[in-house]
């Protein structure tokens, strides 16, 4: 070797340690970023040359590349709780804004609306003469309308932001996956042509896309040969590649966010991540505070009226309602048939809702009760007929063609239809009969008695203890909700410490490899002084 | 990572922090369903059964407060009757002198109309003893005649449990035999016959218990007045004996009406009893289950404080030390 490899030598010892000194650099910018990953420089020694007298002597160092420090297993879990804790997150939210619209412990349910309004009817029942009684009803009464319906209001506007959060949520996936799709093209650009190296900023850019998406929805993932990565929703492709696939907000007839990629409906999909959370969130607070509330306004409004149409009011009419009755409210989708819903014996009516289904000849047609799933009724159709069942009839106006479908439900306006209908006090039936006025309160104590009365269309239950279910299930889900929070945050705490000690900066880390490299930086460079001298030494000869 | 955690830490403490303090404002540790979905549950059973029997208890007040002022009413009542038993007596003594006949003539005509005036009595707006036609006087003010119906009105005190609050005048004023009786009075037999509704017809018979001397009817004890009072006009001894059966009978029968008046006082009395305990009871289960202990929430709060403090100072020296500051 002559003494000029000596400054090849020391060149590539002053390389290194600078290459190293950047990376450090970088770590130490990057100490508070999220999803990045620690890097260091792969050091390797240089190929020997031949010396004199044939010997093999070392030729100095170079940079084989730069490694991220990172753990695919750990990576992955962290992606799954970043899912895990955006459903809990988001459940938490929404079943918490639910539980505040029955929540008694403040005041603001129902409880004492209902107690209040049996307890006024046997007012009457004591005093069925007294004015001030019938009149104290009639207040209790439509407080308890107001309150029933500021309830279900809260519940409609919480669905409302529910189905919106989910609309925007949507948008935000759509960012990020065009994010994700955008560092695919630049990584497999850069990765192209190159064995070992990464391009470790770029895909710690994408992982924290990744793990900002995993926030939102349970998203899958993996990495292709070329560096690229594959995300799928609802098992189908998200990102592939270059491409993100939008995924598409709809509002469907009821009035809820549906969420579709490549015009397939994934909706019921989506499990976890905040929109897995919404989504199961809204179907609870649906299924069961909302059609909960309609369904004891419903049987409220069937048991009074009947049990009040059946007593004498002072000025001796009869068969009056007390509360507005009952409405069916109904849909359906059909190319030129319309369907109308009338009550036709109110003591039948079951408070379920019904599907009517033709079949392909469109000429038979099966009544289903949507809450047991049994066959109600079923039949050869003739135009222009009624079709009945429990205490319903139907009838249809227009063509129907083939697979045509329409629901009834007592419940849609049970409580947007819930009303006093009564505005004299003395039509107030207290008398069980028409020649016992004004003494006679009996049907003023069965409507009082039915506080305690089991309702077949709540299961059995009394409306009080159907009410205090519904208070205990808003609470439950939310207490569930809140516990599987506080556990999802701890478990990401612990895998983002996990995560933390493979891939995370650590500062004393970094100032000591500081020190390290700055001293190897000051050797190499004392070296090329010294070759410097040594060719002094020789060029003085 | 040492700043993650902190921050968490101090979070962490800050709600535990909020939740404290709520209960210490509101001094419930039930704040909502979720703080404790059991708890919540039996609080508004507690709360629905202390609201039930608030209910009844009014209704018991109600029902008590008729109920006693009926009893005034029936203790004059069972006393004009009695005077009114007397006076058959006295009447058939003192027939021949005009001078007392006049004055119990008077006597009679007087306890006749204190006796519809009671028959009459309302309560507030309410006809006492008229059945269900509350809003009629129970006895016409010329005929006598019962206006009213036989309906008893019920007053609901527990689940289940009611308490009649009237006897519709009928049954006070009226109700004198049940069956044909015969009785013998001063060698004459006197026939009482009970009729269509209250009608109680008196034949009075000679000797031979065939011939009738004398016949006439009643329906009520005010009626039974006037016949009293004509009869001692009328110097009709006979029909003033016939009287003193009945009048005898329907002192009882008022007699027995105020037992049971008293004892229906009495249960709702009971009931009121029941209630208090049930109501403490509640309470006291109502309190257990929602209220905050708020020593023990000024305790944790105390600590949590303490707590709190020594995260925030350990934090801050924590942070400020690192390699870099020993690098010049």
């Amino acid at each position: 070797m002559s003494i000029l490899g000596l400054f090849n030598i020391g060149k590539s010892a002053l390389f290194a340690s600078q290459a190293s000194l950047s990376v450090i650099n970088n770590n130490i910018a990057n100490v508070n970023t999220p999803g990045y990953a620690r890097q260091d420089v792969v050091l390797q020694i240089s190929n020997p040359i031949q010396g004199g007298g044939g010997h093999l002597i070392g030729a100095g160092v170079t940079t084989s590349g730069i490694r991220r420090s990172y753990d695919r297993f750990i990576e992955a879990q962290l992606t799954q709780q970043y899912q895990f804790l955006g459903r809990s997150t988001s459940l938490e939210k929404t079943l918490g804004g639910a539980e505040q619209i029955f929540n008694d412990a403040s005041g603001a349910g129902l409880q004492k609306n209902l107690v209040e309004f049996f307890n006024a009817w046997q007012d009457v029942a004591t005093a069925p003469e007294g004015q001030s009684q019938r009149i104290v009803l009639l207040q209790k009464a439509q407080s308890l309308v107001t309150n029933a319906r500021r309830m279900e209001s809260n519940l409609v506007t919480l669905l409302k932001q529910t189905n919106e959060s989910i609309a925007d949520m949507a948008g935000t996936v759509n960012t990020l996956a065009t994010g994700i799709s955008a560092l695919n093209k630049k990584i497999v650009q850069l990765e192209a042509g190159l064995s070992s190296e990464q391009a470790s900023d770029l895909r710690s850019q994408r992982d924290n896309l990744v793990n900002q998406l995993s926030e939102l929805a349970d998203i899958s993932s993996f990495e292709n040969r070329d560096g690229s990565l594959t995300v799928t929703l609802g098992m189908r492709n998200l990102v592939s590649g270059e491409k993100a696939t939008p995924l598409v907000a709809r509002t469907d007839t009821n009035g809820n966010t549906e969420l579709s990629l490549d015009n397939i409906n994934i909706t019921a999909l989506i499990e976890t991540g905040q929109l897995g959370g919404l989504i199961a969130a809204r179907e609870d607070i649906i299924d069961n505070s909302l059609v909960g509330l309609r369904k004891l306004v419903a049987s409220l409004t069937k048991e009074i009226n009947l049990q009040h149409q059946a007593g004498f009011g002072l000025d001796g009419s009869t068969n009056n309602n007390f509360f507005s009755p009952l409405q069916l409210a109904t849909g359906g989708s059909s190319a030129g048939a319309s369907i109308t819903a009338a009550i036709s014996d109110m003591s039948q009516v079951t408070l379920d809702e019904y599907d009517i289904t033709f079949d392909a000849t469109a000429t038979n047609y099966t009544v289903t009760n949507r809450q047991t799933g049994s066959v109600v009724a079923f039949g050869l159709y003739s135009s222009g007929s009624t079709i009945s069942f429990e205490g319903i009839d139907v009838a249809i106006s227009g063509a129907i063609t083939p697979q045509d479908s329409f629901s009834v439900s007592p419940l849609t306006g049970a409580v947007g239809n819930f009303g006093v209908a009564l505005s004299d006090i003395r039509t107030i039936a207290a008398s069980a009969s028409a020649g016992e006025l004004p003494g006679n309160s009996s049907n003023a104590q069965q409507v009082a008695q039915l506080a305690d009365a089991s309702i077949a269309a709540l299961g059995g239950a009394t409306f009080l203890q159907n009410y205090t279910g519904l208070v205990a299930h808003a609470g439950a889900v939310s207490a569930a909700a809140s516990d599987s929070h506080t556990f999802d945050d701890s478990m990401l705490e612990a895998i983002r410490a996990k995560r933390e000690s493979a891939s995370g900066v650590s500062l004393d880390e970094e100032a000591a490899n500081m020190i390290r490299f700055q001293r190897s930086y000051e050797a190499g460079a004392r070296m090329i002084k010294i070759t410097d001298e040594l060719l002094q030494t020789i060029l003085n000869l | 990572m040492i700043f993650d955690q902190l921050t968490r830490g101090m979070q962490r403490q800050t709600e535990d922090l909020g939740r404290l303090n709520q209960q210490l404002v509101t001094g419930k540790k039930i704040n909502k369903p979720s703080d404790d979905v059991l708890g919540m549950r039996n609080a508004m059973d507690y709360r629905l059964n202390l609201q039930e029997i608030e209910q009844f208890d009014r209704n018991g007040q109600q029902a008590s407060t008729i109920l006693k002022f009926t009893e005034t009413i029936m203790t004059t009542v069972s006393d004009t009757l009695s005077q009114l038993s007397s006076l058959v007596r006295d009447a058939s003594r003192g027939m021949s002198d005009p001078a007392s006949r006049a004055l119990n003539e008077e006597k009679a005509k007087q306890l006749r109309d204190q006796l519809l005036d009671m028959a009459n009595s309302k309560f507030g707006d309410r006809y006492l003893f008229s059945g269900f036609r509350t809003d009629t006087r129970a006895y016409d003010t010329t005929t006598y005649n019962y206006q009213g119906d036989q309906g008893t009105m019920n007053v609901m005190i527990d689940k289940g449990a009611s308490v009649a609050i009237n006897d519709p005048g009928d049954k006070v004023f009226s109700k004198v035999f049940s069956a044909p009786t015969v009785v013998q009075v001063g060698g004459n037999f006197v026939h009482y016959t009970p009729g269509a509704g209250t009608v109680t017809t008196v034949e009075i018979r000679a000797s031979d218990d065939t011939t009738v001397l004398d016949s006439f009817s009643f329906s009520n004890t005010i009626q039974m007045a006037d016949i009293l009072g004509s009869a001692i006009a009328a110097q009709n001894g006979s029909r003033i004996d016939a009287l003193a059966t009945p009048f005898t009978m329907i002192v009882q029968n008022a007699a027995n009406i105020q037992s049971v008046n008293q004892l229906r006082v009495k249960r709702i009395d009971d009931q009121k009893n029941l209630n208090i305990s049930a109501t403490n009871l509640l309470k006291d289960f109502l309190s257990k289950t929602e209220d905050a202990d708020l020593t023990q929430v000024a305790t944790e709060m105390k600590q949590m404080q303490v707590a709190l403090t020594a995260m925030q100072i350990s934090s801050s020296n924590m942070l400020q030390q690192s390699l870099m500051d020993f690098l010049n």
